[in-house]
């Protein structure tokens, strides 16, 4: 049968690059998260040195997200709304209580950290690891529950998005620590192992990533026809570039090969420069499944153009790229900061708390000194 | 409709979308709209009408007419599809709301506080019927204290504002072939009931499982959801 779209209304993109980087801030924070509790709750006392630097970046990073969830908001005064009338079915309603509880017991979890209380560091570390992935799977719903999208709707999504987030975050702290050792040498040295073995923790992620994608795919081949057309937006249609190329190529399979050879997989370059590409793998992907869903139109013909004219992001391509700079340029200034100021930090809160809390520093007296 | 029904809407349309008995309505109606295709012309007056009622800003539609070819060179048609929001009885919409914004009241007509609503778009993400959109505003919406809100949801009413005072809703009464039928479900003498039970009727999506609360008559269900189309 021939169809031809004589007259309809076109809908274009509800979110865009904003809400992509959501998830992606999200995702390193709660990657990062979780490699800071090696140490702590799994007792892998070698990863210690980077317990530190990963739950700074961890809080850093969701306030990015908070940040970004906010600026794409139209009323971002009445966000107190999600407080006084939560809903119990919106995802969105849960993202922000689960954000909350995450927020606060990761600057808990931070304080036990930089007061070297190992025991309670413990503790909270065992309370935050399921939130902190809580937080990603939600996002994954926020995304997976919507019907309408057939990119999107799909039992996988929260999965791969925990998946995708803790392949990233690991990633950014390689890169970090990587950098931190490359141009500032004189500060505490980071024993390289580690950096590998982190490393090869990359690598199990990284397949494991590719064996969701691959799910995924090849069960919307086989699917109903209008999932097969979303499906082929990746392998042949405009996204194909960035699916194909940036996220399998780039952000997975050369990382991959980089990691994995016994040659460039043991240098601080190799690692620095595969887990770069693997965060920007991610992006990617956070990219297609975002704006990839929301290309699949629900009433009308063809596909809906990435563009910010029709549609409802409410910022031009130009004002989201400027607001996104600035987010993450808080982000790299609040990071150097803190990793400069925490400590005098946690000592004026251990003034303000008094005794409770220097009682307890003092029963395990800086262990954590290396 | 008369100046006094129209008072009337004015009085009783609250400036609080929150007050209480506004986000009720009344409990033993179901309100429902026939949209018998065989008599619509693709005349867009529905359209136009809408967009006076409502205050609605260019470039978006509440209600808006589809037009679909179907077929070659002799035997082709123009097939029209009067759009507008399905009212589900299980709308994925309020699901998605973070604040609850978006609600149903127990007539069966979704509406959206505009005091309330945030503008995080989950809803629009949520619906899948491309029903809603960002009012960039400033829009009253019958508002007899003029407060002008901007930059929320916003989406077919069933012209609540109307319909709790009597009157029909805009597109209904502009529609010159009587092609619209609005009225209550559960009066089983209501013209609504008569069409929906003597007459084969389409649902758009009907598998989705959001029961929509506005039934077609005669309508080509190939073209009702995303069209798949090829170009000649
Ligand atoms: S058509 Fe869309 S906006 Fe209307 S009730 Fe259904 S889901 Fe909600
Ligand atoms: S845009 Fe408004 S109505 Fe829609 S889900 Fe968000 S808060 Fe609710």
């Amino acid at each position: 049968m021939v169809f031809q779209e004589v007259y309809n209304v076109q809908h274009g993109l509800i979110w865009g690059l904003l809400i992509t980087s959501f998830p992606f801030f999200t995702g390193l924070s709660a990657g990062s998260f979780t490699l800071s509790t090696l140490a702590y709750v799994f007792d892998k006392k070698e990863y210690k040195v980077i317990s530190k630097n990963a739950v700074l970046m961890a809080i850093v990073l969701l306030l990015m997200a908070n940040m970004t969830l906010l600026a794409d908001t139209t009323q971002p005064t009445r966000i107190y709304n999600t407080f006084l009338y939560p809903n119990i079915a919106s995802m969105f309603s849960w993202a922000t209580f689960i954000i909350s509880a995450y927020l606060l017991c990761s600057l808990i979890y931070a304080y036990y950290i930089f007061t070297g209380n190992d025991k309670f560091a413990k503790i909270m570390g065992i309370i935050c690891i399921p939130v902190a992935l809580g937080v990603h799977a939600d996002t994954g719903f926020v995304f997976g529950l919507n019907k309408g999208m057939v990119l999107w709707h799909t039992a996988l999504m929260p999965v791969l998005f925990l998946v995708s987030a803790l392949t990233s975050g690991i990633a950014l702290l390689i890169v970090v620590v990587v950098i931190k050792e490359k141009f500032f040498p004189d500060e505490k040295k980071v024993d390289p192992e580690i950096i590998y073995s982190i490393g090869n923790l990359l690598i199990f992620f990284l397949v494991l990533e590719f064996f969701l994608d691959i799910v995924d795919i090849t069960t919307m081949l086989y699917s109903a026809a209008e999932e097969y057309e979303a499906i082929m937006l990746w392998l042949s249609g405009p996204l194909s570039f960035s699916f194909i190329w940036i996220q399998i190529v780039i952000g997975g399979i050369i990382p991959l090969l980089i990691l994995s050879h016994p040659k460039t997989g043991r240098t601080y370059f190799g690692q620095g420069l595969a887990a770069a590409l693997v965060v920007i793998g991610t992006f990617a992907m956070r990219f297609n499944v975002i704006v990839g869903g929301q290309m699949i139109p629900k009433s009308e013909a063809g596909l809906v153009p990435y563009t910010h004219e029709i549609g409802y992001i409410g910022y031009t391509l130009i004002e989201e790229i400027m607001l996104l700079s600035g987010i993450i340029l808080f982000g790299i200034v609040a990071y150097i900061l803190a990793l400069k100021y925490t400590p005098k930090i946690v000592t004026l809160v251990d003034g303000i708390i008094g005794k409770n809390a220097n009682d307890s520093s003092t029963e395990v007296p800086f262990e954590l000194e290396e | 409709m008369g100046k006094k029904k129209l008072d009337r809407i004015n009085e009783n349309w609250g400036p609080k979308y929150s007050r209480p008995e506004f986000r009720h309505g009344e409990p033993d109606k179901k309100y429902a709209m026939v949209i018998d295709l065989r008599k619509c012309v693709g005349c867009h007056a529905c359209s136009i009408a809408c967009k006076q009622e409502n205050e609605v800003p260019l470039k978006h539609y509440r209600s808006w007419v589809k037009k679909i070819e179907k077929g070659t060179y002799p035997n082709v048609k123009t097939f029209n599809l009067p759009r507008l929001c399905n009212q589900c009885d299980r709308p994925p919409c309020v699901l998605a709301c973070p604040v609850r914004a978006s609600f149903k009241r127990e007539d069966g007509i979704t509406l959206v506080d505009f005091n309330r609503c945030m503008g995080c778009k989950a809803c629009i993400a949520a619906c899948p019927y491309n029903a809603r959109f960002m009012n960039e505003g400033p829009y009253t919406n019958h508002d007899p204290e003029h407060t002008e809100y901007k930059d929320t949801a916003d989406k077919c009413s069933f012209c609540a504002h109307r319909v709790d005072n009597g009157a029909l809703p805009a597109c209904v009464l502009s529609c010159m072939t009587k092609a619209r039928v609005f009225g209550d479900m559960n009066d089983p003498n209501s013209e609504v009931s008569k069409l929906i039970h003597l007459y084969p009727t389409q649902l758009i999506k009907a598998g989705l499982g959001t029961e929509p609360k506005v039934f077609y008559i005669d309508a080509d269900t190939s073209i009702m959801g995303r069209v798949q189309e090829e170009k000649r």
